[in-house]
């Protein structure tokens, strides 16, 4: 369970994903909890890896609150509609929806591995973009936020995904800012990580409520592993460039979209 | 909306520092509670562990919300309404949410 929680917190540093896509397969088949179980866990994680990332990225600036919670408004909203509709599908249902999320995402991702969405300094980032300094290259980075409301649809799936199969919805939240809304990766993994911990939280009662949660023991030993994982792949990330950060995220993707798809 | 420039959205303004400042001892106060609840289940108090690792998993699932607590506040202050709504929308769907667990 502390592995488990190792891989994930380690996952949340690195990709800021709050390691769902990890925890979920581990705790449901490597230790065969039920799947309902695993999801709920799995959410008290992402709870651990978004209080990690978000408290390490606040003195970088990377994230970038007023976007954060315009998103939270639909990633809450899909996460409330999750929690309500738990018992509507099947497991299997569930897992075929979440493998072939996954798939799609890790597709987009490898063909788009060299776009950086990088503005003129000269730009305005608008209402919504903002300005970063650049770990890479030492420059200012300027961004302006593009294509609002695919944005927020994948906000209201990645909510819905929440609640359904306990992953914070990073898998969907990332990509789509980074690929369609032009918001760098940093910064969309770092406003990501705040916003899956706020989004999770229907999701941990719905959950809690089904009865899926179990012991506290188990929930505080995925914390332990997860705050213990952070630390290991935060001192990873310094030595991890964008375009490797990319492959990383599709390469884990495709596998995870396989085991759900094929391999259950 | 305000249109003002991004790099200036989270700059140090005073609710924005009080804002990192709580999440920082509050993510302290969460891993002091895991490690006492840790200590306790390898020492055998399994009902003072009990307790420990459920503070630390409350305050894990209310932490978050410090931070749209801090943006509502931000906004109000600066009167942008558009984010007030926004902050104030998310703040009342997770009270609803959690309602239900009490």
């Amino acid at each position: 369970m502390v592995i488990a929680g190792v891989a994930a917190g380690s996952l949340g540093a690195l990709l800021g994903l709050g390691g769902g896509i990890i925890l979920v397969p581990l705790l449901n088949a490597g230790l065969g909890l039920p799947f309902g179980d695993a999801a709920g866990l799995s959410l008290v994680g992402v709870l651990a890896t978004s209080s990690s990332v978000s408290v390490a990225s606040a003195s970088r600036k990377l994230l970038n609150p007023r976007l954060a919670i315009v998103l939270l408004v639909f990633s809450v909203g899909g996460a409330t509609l999750g929690a309500i509709w738990l018992d509507a599908l099947s497991d299997r249902t569930f897992e075929l929806i979440f493998g072939s999320t996954a798939a799609i995402v890790a597709g987009v991702m490898v063909a788009r591995l060299d776009r950086r969405n990088v503005l003129p300094d000269a730009v305005r980032p608008g209402v919504l973009g903002g300005a970063f300094l650049d770990d890479d290259t030492r420059f200012q980075v300027v961004y302006r936020v593009r294509r609002l409301p695919i944005a927020a649809t994948a906000s209201v799936a990645a909510g819905v995904l929440a609640s359904f199969v306990g992953v914070g919805g990073g898998i969907l939240i990332v990509p789509a800012l980074n690929t369609w809304c032009g918001v760098p990766i940093r910064v969309a993994a770092a406003t990501s990580a705040y916003m899956i911990g706020i989004t999770a939280v229907p999701g941990v009662v719905g959950h809690g409520l089904e009865g899926h949660l179990g012991g506290v023991e188990l929930a505080g030993a995925i914390c332990v592993g997860v705050l213990i994982g952070y630390r290991l792949g935060l001192g990873l990330s310094a030595r991890v460039n964008v375009r490797s950060l990319k492959l990383l995220m599709a390469v884990l993707l495709a596998f995870v979209a396989g085991e759900y798809l094929f391999f259950r | 909306m305000t249109n003002t420039p991004a790099d200036s959205q989270p700059p140090g303004s005073r609710i924005e520092s009080v804002r990192v400042v709580v999440a920082r001892v509050g993510f302290i106060a969460i891993a002091m509670l895991l490690a006492a609840g840790v200590a306790a289940t390898v020492a055998g108090a399994s009902v003072l562990a009990g307790h420990a690792l459920a503070a630390a998993i409350g305050l894990l699932t209310l932490m978050p919300l410090t931070g749209v607590v801090a943006l509502l506040a931000e906004e109000v202050r600066r009167g942008d309404w558009p984010f007030v709504a926004a902050a104030a929308v998310v703040l009342a769907l997770v009270a609803w949410n959690l309602s239900g667990f009490f």
